[in-house]
């Protein structure tokens, strides 16, 4: 669908600091859905990964391309019904990416789009993501919680160490008239 | 005891004996059918060590018929298509139908060397084959998939809860992942997991080299059957380190659920059968110890 009426530039959401380095999370504020005949088209979706060298030292980062993962996602107006997407079957080794940062130098890292599509049809008949049928007035503007979880490893020049940064954030799943 | 009727041969010449008899149970080659709508996750497997998805509804319908020893169990599940990222039904129906079906497939084929066994009191013990169907409908499906026409694919097709689907149409995983995830739909859960490894020092200086060493860890799933038959429990095994989560080491199993690509079906992926079987006959006024064999 078009995406000029639909609020899908990513912005940060979330940030995180270890010792020489910032996380930002990006994640796009809404997630649009204009019904069709045979399903629905929806708007372009990501979150992503931004790091910033905040040290004095340079620093080398190993990620893979899949190391940003959405894991979970809920409707913030059933916040005990997590939806876990869970582990994909791993089908191989993923492809990897290194980075050099100077002190001062960010990166914008591995991303994940597309990561709502599979709920498209519980959108579309106004249902929770665990099924349960909402109420007329809560089914065009659905606030949505957002687990996101980002893996990599990190050196300073003493040998490569992994590192987890776990994410909540929210976005907004909006269903358009036909 | 059962009611007395006259059950069909193998090559029934007319419509089966109805399926109810006056609450008295079951005839011992009376059919039998019932819908099904049960979380995997505790009914039907429970991991330790691991965390698995918390939500895996099985939602599909079981219709036996029976002779006086054979029979058939044919699950049937129904699916809806929605399309999406310039999917579309007519370039796109058939394929996605066509991995549905043949995942369906895969498991009646794994089916083949193991078979329901129903003991009813009064009965001849009855061993039936074990068959999956998949039905295309417009609502109310036991699976809604979002048939994704992403090209190319970003991901690879996956199941969610046990009642959503995605499908890639330009997806490169290939039928295993489609089996796999038709695992998810029965409640099934993963055998694979990722592990916090321990590190290894001091930290290589390769970049991309491994950074942990697997933990000493046994995480397992054990698959419930309908007693008496006794639970089976699967122990996953350290495999390799996770590129993806590089501090994590995966451990699996050699099976359907477990390693990608293997096609492995355990008796225990069909204990779920003769649980709901067992539920069936026993809302038909028919307790029966049923089993997998």
């Amino acid at each position: 669908m078009s995406n000029e009426d639909c609020k899908t530039d990513p912005v940060t959401v979330a940030t995180a600091d270890v010792p020489g380095l910032r996380y930002e999370l990006f994640l796009s504020p809404q997630v649009c859905l204009l019904p069709t005949e045979e399903g629905a088209d929806i708007s372009d979706h990501l979150a992503f990964i931004r790091l910033a060298n905040t040290g004095d030292q340079p620093l080398e980062i190993v990620a893979s391309e899949r190391g940003l993962s959405v894991v979970a996602l809920w409707d913030l107006s059933d916040p005990d019904q997590v939806m876990d997407l869970g582990d994909e079957p791993f089908t191989g080794d993923d492809p990897l990416s290194t980075v050099r940062l100077r002190p001062g130098e960010t990166w914008d890292g591995p991303r994940e789009d597309g990561f709502a599509t599979i709920f498209i049809p519980a959108f579309l008949e106004g249902k929770t993501l665990h099924g349960k049928t909402l109420p007329p007035e809560r089914r065009a503007v659905r606030p949505l919680g957002v687990k996101a979880v980002f893996a990599h490893t990190m050196s300073h020049g003493d040998g490569f160490q992994p590192f987890e940064q776990t994410f909540i954030a929210e976005t907004e799943v909006v269903v358009r008239a036909r | 005891m059962p009611k007395s009727c006259d059950g069909p041969s193998d090559t029934p010449p007319g419509d089966p004996p109805s399926g109810r008899s006056d609450g008295t149970g079951l005839c011992c080659a009376c059919p039998f059918s019932g819908t099904v709508d049960t979380n995997g996750p505790g009914n039907y497997a429970t991991t330790s060590g691991y965390t698995g998805s918390s939500t895996r509804r099985n939602k599909c319908t079981i219709a036996v018929t029976r002779t006086n020893t054979g029979g058939t169990v044919t699950v049937t599940k129904t699916f809806s298509l929605t399309y999406t990222n310039d999917a579309r039904a007519s370039s796109d129906r058939s394929g996605a139908v066509s991995a549905i079906s043949s995942a369906m497939s895969a498991w009646t084929s794994g089916a083949s060397s193991y078979k329901v066994k129903t003991e009813q009191p009064g009965c001849d013990a009855q061993e039936l084959r074990i068959q999956f169907r998949s039905t295309i409908v417009t609502s109310g499906a036991d699976v809604a998939v979002s048939v994704d026409g992403t090209n190319p694919a970003n991901r690879p097709s996956v199941v969610t809860g046990g009642t959503q689907m995605r499908y890639m149409v330009h997806g490169t995983s290939g039928a295993w992942a489609m089996i796999h995830e038709m695992g998810h739909t029965f409640g099934l859960p993963d055998e694979y997991t990722q592990l916090t490894g321990v590190p290894i020092t001091p930290p290589p200086p390769t970049p991309g080299a491994p950074v942990v060493i697997p933990p000493s860890a046994t995480p397992s799933a054990t698959y419930v059957a309908a007693p008496p038959q006794a639970n089976s429990t699967v122990t996953l095994t350290a495999s390799r380190p996770s590129t993806r989560h590089p501090g994590k080491y995966i451990f699996d199993v050699e099976s359907v659920m477990g390693r990608s690509g293997n096609t492995t079906f355990e008796l225990h992926h069909y204990f779920w059968i003769a649980i709901e079987v067992k539920r069936l006959m026993e809302e038909e006024g028919t307790p029966a110890v049923v089993t997998i064999i």
